[in-house]
Formats: structure tokens, sequence, C-alpha cells
């Protein structure tokens, strides 16, 4: 029984690997060298990769900045307010992206909450490349705060006191202690959320479209390139497969600087005990 | 004489403490059992816990007085802290955790390392310099720590749990070492611990700490010769006292 029982969960356990493993190996088999370099050369894909390497930049320095700040407060509130926020900073992550392109088009949309005053301002944000920028951060943004509060939260307290003690300002304290020891979960959490801006597809497609050069990322050129050349949707995914690899190296360098962590969304989402 | 007193009740979570203390150029040992509130009278204090009414009073300055809404945070208090698991900042060296308080205190930057490094030496951490607190054995971290402490120049001390969670020969050297540094700095300092022979260490004076309130007050003869409570009956027979020197 225990003998069947073990062979059974093995054989399950090895279903699921194998099936997560067999698109990425039939991406990588089914591209040879000069299909890759042929479907870079595709006029999609030059804009594209500018893009999305402008837009999750910024989006990333959008994020982070006001994602540490908000982190810390929800951190440091430690009553039902904190956890009411940090329960709200979750929501992105469950809504569906394209629940959040309707969203962003109805706040931000001409016939939006804030579309009267933002026309009277003579601004139009839908279907520009300030729309991609917005739509990332608001899928992006709470792996980073999530993340990032998590890491705060593991900092040992008496930390700070210490600091404090010996004449540290709240601003010194959380600069020169808090900031810097809780550095490789900030990082590992930027990655994360700059990942997640990187494929970012059904928020930019509802609220930005899908125009080469302004609104067209890589995750929409894959979707563009693949009714006309597949190859160059085989090229472009195999660069985002890359830089995912990157990323896990760079989260796992990350982990064993900093202990547990977040990889993935239910980790991401549970609390840590609080202090 | 500079002296810490502190007369004050705060409310934390089920413990309720109401305790009035003083201490002048002799440490004063507060002792008692687990979660009887002596880590949180040290916070208090320091300032990282607030009471609800009371007076804590260095050298004659109020750090807290609720009558007349004062409460000066902590990096005003002049306090020097070593917290029960030391506290060494994990991305700074030994060197640096001593600079750091130096930095705090407007030391300018050409002149931290050679002020880091005397003050290690005073608490013979000075090879320890280039260490970081990972590497550091309980009783290494301990000097650091208090290397650390002295360099902000605090006018009172205040220890948690020093000698606990070190092996036993460090132990012994420590409950020399630390009660000397202390008797030098004529400083006050309440000493937290839980253990008799490291409350004898530490002096004459110790108060007995239960559930947030002091509920004995002497030399450790007394509390042996008298004890006024189980706890401290409890606490004082295993113990044969050191003989008085």
């Amino acid at each position: 029984m225990t003998r069947l029982w073990r062979i059974g969960a093995t054989l399950a356990a090895g279903t699921l690997l194998a099936f997560l493993l067999l698109p990425i190996v039939a991406l990588a088999l089914t591209t040879g060298l000069g299909d890759l370099l042929a479907g870079l050369r595709h006029p999609l894909v030059a804009p594209a990769l500018r893009l999305s390497l402008f837009t999750t930049t910024v989006s990333l320095v959008l994020v982070v900045a006001p994602g540490t700040a908000l982190a810390w407060r929800i951190v440091q509130s430690r009553g039902a307010v904190g956890r009411a926020i940090e329960t709200l900073v979750e929501l992105p992550v469950v809504i569906p992206p394209a629940v959040g392109g309707l969203a962003l088009l109805l706040a931000f949309g001409r016939r939006g909450l804030l579309g009267e005053s933002l026309s009277a301002l003579g601004v139009s944000i839908p279907f520009t490349t300030l729309a991609v920028i917005l739509a990332e951060v608001f899928v992006s943004a709470p792996f980073y705060v999530l993340a990032a509060a998590a890491a705060f939260r593991r900092l040992d307290p008496t930390l700070l006191v210490v600091a404090r003690s010996l004449g540290a300002s709240p601003a010194r304290a959380f600069s020169r202690v808090a900031l810097p020891a809780a550095a490789p979960g900030l990082v590992a959490g930027a990655a994360m959320s700059w990942a997640r801006s990187l494929g970012e597809f059904g928020a930019t497609l509802m609220f930005a479209g899908n125009l080469t050069g302004r609104t067209q990322t890589l995750p929409l050129a894959v979707y563009t390139a693949l009714e006309s050349d597949l190859r160059a949707a085989q090229a472009i995914a195999l660069v985002l497969v890359a830089v995912a690899f990157v990323l896990l190296f760079v989260l796992r360098r990350a982990a064993a600087a900093s202990g547990p962590l977040f990889l993935g969304l239910p980790s991401a989402l549970g609390r840590g005990p609080r202090r | 004489m500079i002296s810490l007193r502190l007369d004050v009740a705060a409310r934390l979570g089920p413990l309720a403490i109401e305790v009035a203390l003083e201490a002048g150029d002799r440490p004063l040992v507060l002792v008692g059992p687990n979660g009887s509130g002596k880590t949180s009278i040290l916070l208090l204090v320091l300032g990282a816990l607030r009471p609800e009414r009371g007076r804590i009073e260095l050298d004659g300055v109020a750090l807290y007085d609720s009558a007349r809404a004062i409460d000066l945070p902590p990096e005003e208090r002049g306090l020097g802290y070593v917290p029960q698991a030391y506290g060494l900042f994990p991305h700074m060296t030994a060197l640096g955790n001593v600079a750091f308080a130096l930095e705090c205190r407007g030391v300018p930057r050409a002149e931290r390392r050679a002020k880091a490094l005397a003050l290690l030496e005073t608490v013979e951490a000075a090879p320890l310099a280039d260490r970081a607190p990972a590497e550091l054995s309980g009783g290494e971290g301990q000097r650091v720590a208090l290397a650390r402490a002295l360099a902000s120049e605090p006018r009172a001390l205040l220890l948690d749990e020093p000698l606990a969670a070190l092996d036993v020969s460090v132990r012994r050297q420590l409950r020399e070492f630390l009660p000397s540094q202390l008797a030098a700095l004529a400083l006050p300092a309440l000493v937290v611990t839980h253990d008799l022979a490291d409350a004898a260490a530490f002096g004459e004076d110790i108060a007995v700490i239960e559930n947030g309130r002091v509920t004995q007050r002497g030399t450790i003869h007394e509390l042996r010769e008298r004890p006024a409570t189980s706890f401290v009956a409890e606490l004082c027979s295993p113990f044969s006292p050191p003989a008085p020197p």
C-alpha cells in the first residue's frame, strides 16, 4: 500500500513537472538559430523591445520608490488599518488583468472618472505609452509592495530600537539600518515586479491598445507576430524566456541572502508572522 | 553621581506594569520570570514603548513625564542599549556597527575608524573589527554591542540578559568582565537577567520583578534570608551566594 502510494505520488509529480517543462522545451527545440536571427530582424521586434525596456524601467521606478514607503507604513501600522491596506494592495494580484485594463479605462478613459478633468487639462491617457506604463504599474506594484513588506517584517525590530538609542533619527534608522538590512528582499521584490511588468498583456491590450512603437510591448508583439510570422513570435518568446531565466537566477541569489522568499503568488500573498 | 529614576505605569497587552526604581553608580539588577515585564521596562525607559503615566528621569532631566507632557524620542535620551541577542546590524562589520554610533553622534567620517577601533580595544574586541556579526560568537557579539553602546557616550546603560545564551566558559569570563566594565564606567545601569548567579555578579542591588511589579528589593543575602514571594524562594533555593569579598 505504502509502495503503491509512493509510486502514484512520484508519477503524479513527474507528470506535472514534465507538463511544465514541455512547452519551454518545445519553444527552444522548434526554433533554430537561423529562425531566431531571422525572427529578431522582423520589423515588429525592435520597436517592441525598445518600448518594453522603456516602459518597464519607468514603471519599476514608479513602483519602487512609493512602494517602499507604502510597505514600510504597512509594517509600521500594526492594527486593522495596516491589514486593510495590505489587503487592498493584494487586490490587483487577484483581479484578472483584462478586468484591470477595463477598470483603468473607466478611471482614466475619456468618459472615465477622471476623464473630464484630464481632458480639461488637455491630457488623454488611453492608447498612449503612458497608458502602457500605468497598466504595468497597476499589475506589478503589489508584487513589490508585498515582498518589501515581508522583507521589512523579517527585520528584527530591536535593530531599530538600538539605532534610535544610538542617536539615529527615524529617517536615519530607516535609511541606514532598515533599508540595507532588508535589501536582498527588496531586490527580489523589484525583480518579481519587473518580471510581471514585462509579461503584462491583458490590461495593456484593454487600456493601451496594440500600436507598434507606441503601445506594442513584447508580449503584444508575440501575439501580433503569430498572425504573420511564427518565427518572429518564437524569437521574441525566446528572448522573454532568456530574461526569465536571468531573473530566476537573481531571485535565487536574493533568496539565499535573505532567507525564505515569496517565489510565486501564494507565498507572496501569505503574511509572515507579525511581530 | 548620575542617577536614573523611573516611576511608571504601562499596559502592554495582558501585562500591567507599575514600577518605581532608581539606579545610581551601581547597576540595578532586574530579576524575574519570563514574561514578568523585565524587557518591557527597558523598552519603556528607552522610549520604544510608551507608558500610560509616570515619570522617567536621568540625571535630573525628565525623559518622560506624563504630567508635563514630556516624551523625548529615543535618540534624545542618551541611553546605551545592549539587547538580548545584541542587535548588531547584520549588514555592517563589527567596526561598522561601532562607527554607526559615532556617525549618529556627528563624529566626522575621517575620525570614526580610529575611534571605533579604540572603543573595540576597550572591550578587548579590536581583532574582531572586520568580522560580520554572523561570524561572531555570543561572547564576541556581546563585547561589540557594548562597544557600540559606549560609542554613543550614554549617560546610562541598559543590558538585557547579557549573560544568557553563552556557553559556560565564556559566561564565566564575561561574568567578571562586564561587571568590572560597568564599575569602571560608574554609570547608572539596569541589567535584566533571570539567573540569580548572574545577578550576583553584577552587584548587591537587586529588584525582583513579577507580573509587572517589584515584589522585592534588596541584596542577594536579603533575598535569600527573607524571600518575599514563592518565586524568590524558589530562585534562591539551589543557589549558594559567593563568599563576600
